[in-house]
């Protein structure tokens, strides 16, 4: 390494330096703090060895909120993933009202949870609008409670889609504006049609913004507990019961013990699929020379 | 030269770097909260700040003095047992204290007048003799002075009639009282058609001879001859005589919806409107008065306020939590300020009766501030803590006892607020002492938050025992005390033996077969909740908690208890106005207070919640008309409340444990405030043996209508007899009533068996059990 190249790492590092110093602030030390704390009693004071890993990794509720919460993952991301990504090119390729599509789906970021929900309680309700629907298509009355009983989870998907597939249309049409024309008509010239445009140009180009959504949507999928807090309460139907609905009542009862033990075997169970994922990835590139995805 | 300019560009750089580097480290030093040491007293923390403040190293700065003091002033021997009309500063800015006699054996009624000398009152012999007038007879209901310099009384006849009357004292050349001349006669008189006249709740005089009145929502203002000049808008007051509002020469003054409000008196006109913060912070009554010089004080609960003329900024010159003012257990009736920067105070006990004087003295020898400080939390506002609140601060002046609650605005709490209240128990800090009611008090107590309070409960024991059940039942194995109830409120049900042996169980509630339902109609919520309570033992008491089996006989028995009365999970308006008494009203523990439903046959069992002999009255008249029913509790069971801990991080236990001593005196404990009965048997036994036998209550609705006076001696005895049966407290985990309640719908409704519901139920409960493990 040169002087110059040196020079311009130090630069570099300099400017990262504060955003680093905030992560370590606000992110490593208090985790470090979570790691110690699981090895510790409820008040933090006597050490307990490995007893709140095996509490934890014992407890129903953590088993069934840790399952419903990788459900609604492995369901809800694919979806979001190839939904928005459709509508993104459909936008991408629109001649007219590019504009008013993308607004028209981007709104719902903007709306505030609780007003959202609100609306989603008069649609779903005993005798919300869907039922009212049902009853007048099937001539017979319907006073399903979609939220608190097997539907909760499909609603629950629904309002997750209805939320996030703006905001990942975004990112991905940020994507494809990237994409050089050239490289569509040299795949023109060649003969390829939409789907082949698809196949050989858009997909190996959206190859980053693929793993930013992918990061993103999965953050986003935790931040899923609001809407169904507000939907259902504290305590909804099994099937949406998820890690934050599990971690607000343990703060209630102070349990933090459980709570820390619980964070730091997610951070582990995380860590681990994505090793396994990024080897997955390094043996595919050593492979075949380089990363395809598709 | 290109080194030297190199090395230039280093030393700028390094600089650069060192300014960051200080610009950061000060930034993230000014973000952080001032940690105290754990030994450190609040005081010693003080102390070191105001060392720090000042600069002056080594030396203790002196601390800011001076503080008005409260003390008694002696109420005339001759008006003890007499109720408070009026007290002013009349001619020369004497004080004068008007009483008047209660109606006595003979019927005779009367007041009288004392003039303040300076160290003791002097009574004004004969003066109501002198002024009274000869018809109609008139029971005095308050005497003022006038900014005229004349005296005034209103009164209400005594005949039946219930008209207000007014009138001006006529003096002689001496300024002796010796007689009186009614003004504004006709004003007062019913109109056709109605039943009562008007009666103002207050009436002044103004330095122009007109007179003011005041209605419920506005004053008037009228000549002697009955003119009416001009009507100014004010907040809206019941009949109170201590209506917001006072006369200068040229201003009204009153409080309206917005704060403080000025009209002038030539127009009626509004001239300004002082925003108030402590205005409605109890939802009570604001005294204003003049200061003399345009200026205006305020008191309520919050204390004594001012603004000065033209100003809108208000000083707190006495606090009122740190005096009777902030007590729970009487009401502010009067206020005024002395000629010495002194000021009197008349408080009337929540009883309605006794009344006593409190003057409020400058001290400059006094502390600012007490120098320290202890905090009570509780989740929603307790009347119990902020009595003890008061009686501690006057016990313990240097300490100030800061009560907060989790309360919105709206009165709700929320799990947010429980959060934020364990992120402060968490790191250490928190409120010292900590109302627990509607916390996760076992989880507290598992977790060692609470200190272990045995020491403080044996010591009370020996001095002023509480109830020995109560004791028992917050005793650990070990001995430990972490909680004790200040309050406990007792279920009792009135019926006939079949009726109250049918609460012995579900299956017998279930199975009652009586001439009425067991209970009165309701809707079901309410009845899951009583039954929850009044079975409580048979639900949760029991070692395996709340099986399926028995979530399904659990159902099964609202169930049938709701099918033999028509119970409803909402009713409409319609079925509200066609049942007189029905609600969609959730009650407390699911009792809404049936013994006037017994009363009326629609129910065989009138079960109520007892939380003072106040709130027996009612079911004790009743229980008097069946001499056939039974008057018992339910299981014997009772509901805790005011439960007081002691944050083991507190750094003043003393302080903490004393406050709660406090709670549990007898001070605090006798008086009454519709939130429980006391556990302390001394104050029990005061409580039983006051006689409240001016006081009558009554209700009704449809064509049935009941009244009831003070419950005998018997009647109360029996009312503390029953308090000494309880033994099983009951604390409904509202998480698990709120999961039985949803979770129930649908079986009520007819969709689904009581088998399926309860299997429902029962997974929500397993998750909420394994979440707990």
């Amino acid at each position: 390494m040169n002087r110059r190249q040196r020079r311009k790492n130090v630069t570099a590092g300099l400017f990262l330096a504060p955003s680093l110093c905030g992560v370590c602030l606000f992110s490593v030390l208090p985790f470090g703090d979570v790691v110690r704390r699981s090895f510790l009693d409820a008040r933090g004071y006597a050490f307990v060895g490995m007893q709140n890993f095996r509490i934890v990794w014992g407890n129903g509720a953590f088993r069934l909120a840790v399952a419903n919460t990788l459900r609604f993952m492995i369901t809800v991301i694919p979806v979001l993933f190839v939904f928005s990504l459709y509508l993104s090119i459909l936008i991408a390729q629109s001649k007219k009202g590019q504009r008013l599509f993308r607004i028209s789906l981007v709104l719902p970021i903007v709306i505030p949870a609780a007003a959202i929900i609100l609306v989603w309680k008069i649609l779903f309700c005993t005798d919300g609008f869907f039922n009212q629907v049902l009853s007048f298509i099937s001539k017979r009355k319907w006073d399903l409670d979609w939220v608190n009983g097997q539907t909760a989870f499909l609603v629950l998907t629904v309002t997750y889609l209805w939320k996030n597939t703006g905001y990942d249309l975004l990112l991905w049409l940020a994507g494809l504006s990237a994409i050089p024309e050239s490289l569509y008509d040299a795949a023109r010239v060649d003969g390829a049609g939409s789907l082949a445009q698809i196949r050989y140009v858009i997909l190996p180009c959206l190859r980053g913004t693929m793993g930013l959504v992918m990061v993103l949507s999965v953050v986003n999928s935790f931040r899923v507990y609001r809407e169904a807090y507000l939907l259902a309460g504290s305590y909804p139907d099994l099937s949406i019961y998820m890690l934050p609905h599990l971690f607000s009542h343990w703060f209630i009862t102070l349990d933090v013990q459980k709570m820390s033990t619980a964070a730091v075997m997610l951070v582990v169970g995380a860590g681990i699929a994505m090793g396994i994922f990024y080897a997955i990835v390094a043996g595919i590139k050593h492979k075949d020379g380089h990363f395809s995805a598709f | 030269m290109k080194k030297q300019l190199q090395k230039g560009k280093l030393r700028k750089r390094l600089a650069a770097l060192l300014v960051g580097l200080s610009l950061t480290a000060g930034i993230l030093g000014g973000c952080q909260k001032n940690q105290s040491n754990p030994g450190e007293s609040q005081f010693e923390q003080e102390e070191g700040r105001e060392q720090a403040e000042s600069g002056t190293g080594g030396s203790i700065t002196e601390r800011a003095k001076g503080r008005y003091v409260e003390k008694e002033l002696p109420a005339p021997e001759e008006a003890k047992g007499e109720s408070f009309l009026s007290l002013f500063r009349g001619q020369d800015g004497i004080l004068e204290l008007y009483t008047s006699i209660r109606e006595n054996p003979e019927g005779k009624t009367g007041a009288r007048r004392f003039l303040w000398q300076g160290d003791e009152w002097m009574q004004d012999e004969g003066w109501w003799e002198r002024v009274k007038p000869e018809e109609p007879p008139l029971a005095l209901r308050r005497v003022f002075f006038g900014l005229d310099g004349k005296y005034y009384f209103s009164g209400m006849t005594t005949d039946g009639s219930y008209i207000y009357h007014l009138y001006q004292i006529k003096e002689d050349e001496t300024g002796t009282a010796i007689g009186s001349s009614e003004l504004l006669g006709d004003l007062f008189y019913p109109k056709q058609g109605n039943s009562y006249g008007w009666i103002p709740p207050k009436t002044e005089v103004g330095a122009e001879g007109n007179i003011l009145l005041y209605s419920t929502e506005e004053a008037v203002y009228y000549r002697p001859d009955g003119t009416k000049l001009f009507a100014m808008e004010k907040a809206w007051g019941g009949s109170s005589e201590d209506s917001e509002g006072y006369l200068t020469d040229r201003e009204f003054v009153t409080r309206t919806d917005q704060g403080v409000t000025r009209y002038s008196l030539d127009n009626g006109q509004k001239i300004e409107t002082i925003f108030y913060e402590g205005l409605n912070q109890y939802g009570e009554g604001l005294h204003l008065f003049d200061d003399g010089t345009g200026g205006i004080y305020a008191v309520n609960r919050n204390g004594l306020a001012h603004v000065n003329a033209g100003g809108s900024l208000w000083e707190l010159i006495i606090d009122g939590s740190m005096n009777t003012m902030g007590m729970e257990s009487c009401f502010l009736t009067e206020f005024l300020a002395g000629d010495n920067e002194e000021y009197y105070g008349v408080f009337t006990k929540n009883t309605g009766h006794d009344f006593f004087m409190v003057q409020y003295i400058y001290d400059p020898d006094m502390e600012a501030v007490p120098p320290t400080a202890i905090t009570v939390y509780s989740l929603k506002d307790n009347s119990t803590v902020r009595q003890a609140a008061a009686l501690f601060q006057q016990a313990y002046p240097h300490v100030r006892v800061e009560v907060l609650n989790g309360e919105n605005q709206n009165g709700d709490v929320s799990e947010d607020t429980i959060r934020a209240l364990n992120t402060e128990l968490l790191s250490g800090k928190g409120a010292d002492v900590l109302i627990l009611d509607e916390l996760p008090f076992e989880s507290y107590q598992e977790k060692e938050i609470l200190m272990d309070l045995r020491q403080v409960f044996e010591k009370i024991q020996k001095e002023s025992p509480l109830m020995e059940q109560v004791i028992g039942d917050f005793t650990q194995e070990d001995g430990a005390i972490y909680a004790m109830p200040a309050r406990i409120s007792l279920p009792v049900a009135i019926g006939e033996h079949p009726a109250i042996q049918a609460l012995s169980g579900l299956d017998e509630m279930a199975a009652y077969g009586g001439e009425h339902p067991l209970f009165r109609m309701d809707n079901y919520e309410n009845f899951l909740r009583r039954a929850a309570c009044l079975q409580y033992q048979e639900l949760f008491g029991r070692e395996e908690g709340l099986t399926e089996m028995k979530l399904v006989k659990y159902l099964e028995t609202v169930k049938a208890l709701g099918d033999k009365c028509g119970a409803k999970a909402v009713f409409t308006q319609e079925e509200m106005e066609q049942y007189p008494g029905i609600s969609n009203y959730i009650a407390p523990f699911g009792i809404k207070g049936n013994a006037t439903n017994f009363d009326q046959s629609f129910c065989d069992c009138g079960d109520e919640v007892f939380d003072g002999v106040e709130s027996a009255m009612i079911p004790m008249a009743v229980w008097r008309k069946h001499p056939e029913a039974v008057l018992s509790t339910i299981n014997n069971i009772y509901f805790p409340s005011t439960l007081a801990g002691v944050n083991q991080a507190t750094k003043q236990p003393e302080l903490a444990q004393e406050f709660v001593a406090m709670l549990f005196s007898l001070d605090v404990q006798k008086e009454y405030f519709h939130d429980g009965f006391p556990v302390n048997i001394q104050a029990q036994q005061e409580n039983c043996a006051y006689d409240n036998g001016d006081l009558y209550i009554g209700t009704g609705y449809g064509e049935y209508d009941i009244s009831a006076g003070w419950p005998s001696l018997e009647e109360r005895q029996k009312i503390y007899a029953l308090l000494k049966e309880v033994s099983f407290p009951v604390m409904l985990d509202e998480t698990v009533m709120e999961m039985i309640i949803s979770g129930s719908q649908d079986y009520f409704a007819g969709k689904i068996t009581s088998a399926q519901a309860a299997s429902a139920i029962g997974r929500q409960l397993a998750l909420y059990q394994a979440e707990q493990e």
